[in-house]
């Protein structure tokens, strides 16, 4: 009982936004997406979604295919960034037709929860969306998301724009819903740092092939940052999977990816240092421009 | 469904309105035109000024729909085929209510302009059918070739200038009885080009959305 894609792909004008992306989503956790700009996040949450077609491969939910697919569909919901410069004619939308368009559509749609949230955040939804700024656009899309009540919501950059205080509510009214619904959530983000400890799964696309599927604890407990003299280090992290590596003199600095059973030799004279999750994803997706540098 | 014939059945109102404030506007030049007040004149041109009203109102919100509505029902979870649908509810209905407020006024100040009016309703509803594809297929053009789309829309606009300029110049040097008629007349006789025109621009418009709906993607 899944949202699953099979070998996905996607071309653009030749080049493959997405390679081969096979992935399972399993219903109520809490999924991050993260990736480089251009890495194919969007594209994939739109192909999840049905709202995009792929080049190649399948999407299904619980065995049956979402495109064109009511039924699938109404399980679903991509609340997509909204850009209030878009040449679609959405600037001219009053947040407030957004929102009963919105209502329309999703069969769950939960109106008091709406009410709530339009207060909390102080919203003006008499405001058309050229008028409104980056914050209050992701507020909108993050009220979507929510009052959906959609078994699989996905929120693509929902604290974009948003001031330090709006995205703590955000991961507040997260952790709340998922609580009580227990529905699943992708959420494709930058601020990887803040949405750590919300994440429970987290998933790495990078140049369209995904590089990481995995809990988010395991996947930053198995990451370890060793410097020391570079000699030193080679020697504690010979064998490893080693990414990153900085040189500054004779020092040396390397992140490394441990599997079940490896571990750093700390015999030798180097720091170990556990890492956090975006110098993690660092290590693993900055790693072609330190080498163009 | 239910959902897209809430959400189209709420747009055709809203495109209603723009359409009957069009034809109030219409309706004051008309009687500020007028050297006196004759309200089977009102009656005979009433209906004809709303379906100069509709046909603007057409072309402007079916483009705005294509570009706009469709992907916005597809990013929330509708299926094409039901989008497609919905959009062909929403004209249809558009131009039901809009025949059916010109047959209403006609049957409410029967005479001679009136009764010819009444027949001429085959004529308009072709017109219209043409207005609402060629509206969308400029909405098509626009998703798909955003130069073309342009291009035609900037035609369009220099065409509606026309239009609004041509029925406002007519309509304030006060339309006569005798002319209503005649134009009703003229309206009245429907040639087959009319019919044949009608059937093709719609089964175009239905292919072109067609084609472009089944793989467009959600661009907002």
């Amino acid at each position: 009982m899944s949202l699953h894609c099979e070998k996905i792909v996607k071309t653009y004008g030749g080049k493959d936004v997405l390679q081969s992306v096979t992935l399972d989503l399993q219903p109520g956790k809490i999924y991050g997406l993260i990736g480089r700009n251009g890495a194919g996040k969007t594209t994939l949450l739109s192909i999840l979604s049905a709202q995009n077609p792929a080049s190649g491969g399948a999407v299904t939910l619980d065995g049956e295919p979402v495109w064109e697919n009511r039924r699938s569909l109404s399980r679903i919901c991509f609340s997509r960034e909204l850009n209030a410069n878009a040449e679609s004619g959405l600037s001219a939308m009053k947040g407030k037709e957004y929102l009963r368009i919105a209502s329309t559509y999703y069969e769950g749609w939960d109106k008091a929860l709406e009410e709530r949230l339009v207060k909390l955040f102080n919203l003006n939804l008499k405001k058309r969306f050229a008028k409104m700024n980056k914050g209050m656009l992701s507020m909108i899309t993050i009220i979507v998301a929510l009052c959906s009540k959609a078994p699989y919501t996905f929120l693509d950059e929902p604290v974009a724009g948003l001031d330090v205080v709006a995205r703590e509510q955000f991961y507040k009214l997260l952790l709340e819903e998922y609580a009580a619904s227990g529905r699943t959530f992708v959420v494709s983000t930058h601020i990887i740092e803040e949405a750590a400890d919300v994440l429970e799964e987290v998933i790495i696309l990078h140049e369209g092939k995904i590089l990481i599927e995995a809990d988010t604890q395991a996947f930053v407990d198995s990451a370890r940052h060793v410097s020391g003299k570079a000699e030193e280090v080679d020697e504690a992290v010979r064998g490893l999977e080693v990414h990153y590596p900085e040189v500054v003199g004779r020092s040396k600095g390397v992140t490394v990816f441990l599997k079940p059973g490896e571990r750093v030799d700390e015999s030798r004279d180097v720091s170990v240092q556990p890492v956090s999750l975006q110098r993690a994803f660092v290590a693993l997706c900055g790693e072609e421009e330190r080498h163009e540098a | 469904m239910k959902r897209n014939i809430r959400f189209w059945t709420r747009y055709t109102w809203e495109g209603m309105e723009v359409n009957l404030g069009m034809t109030a506007v219409f309706v004051l030049l008309t009687l500020f035109g007028a050297s006196h007040l004759q309200l089977q004149q009102l009656a005979a041109t009433a209906p004809y000024l709303l379906c100069v009203a509709a046909i603007i109102g057409m072309l402007m919100i079916n483009t705005g729909s294509q570009t706009l509505y469709v992907p916005l029902l597809l990013s929330m979870g509708e299926t094409r085929r039901n989008v497609l649908l919905g959009f062909h509810y929403y004209r249809t209905l558009i131009i039901s209510v809009t025949l059916a407020l010109c047959a209403l006024i006609w049957l409410a100040v029967p005479g001679e302009a009136s009764a010819i009016g009444l027949s001429s309703i085959p004529t308009i509803l072709c017109v219209l059918i043409i207005a609402a594809s060629l509206g969308s297929i400029i909405g098509t053009l626009f998703v798909k070739w955003k130069w073309l789309g342009t291009v035609v829309i900037i035609l369009l606009c220099g065409g509606f200038g026309g239009m609004v300029g041509m029925t406002s110049v007519n309509i304030t040097k006060g339309m006569d009885l005798a002319a209503a008629v005649e134009l009703a007349g003229v309206l009245a006789a429907l040639p087959w080009q009319l019919i044949a025109a009608a059937a093709v621009s719609l089964a175009l418009d239905v292919a072109f959305q067609w084609l472009l709906l089944r793989r467009q993607e959600v661009k907002l």
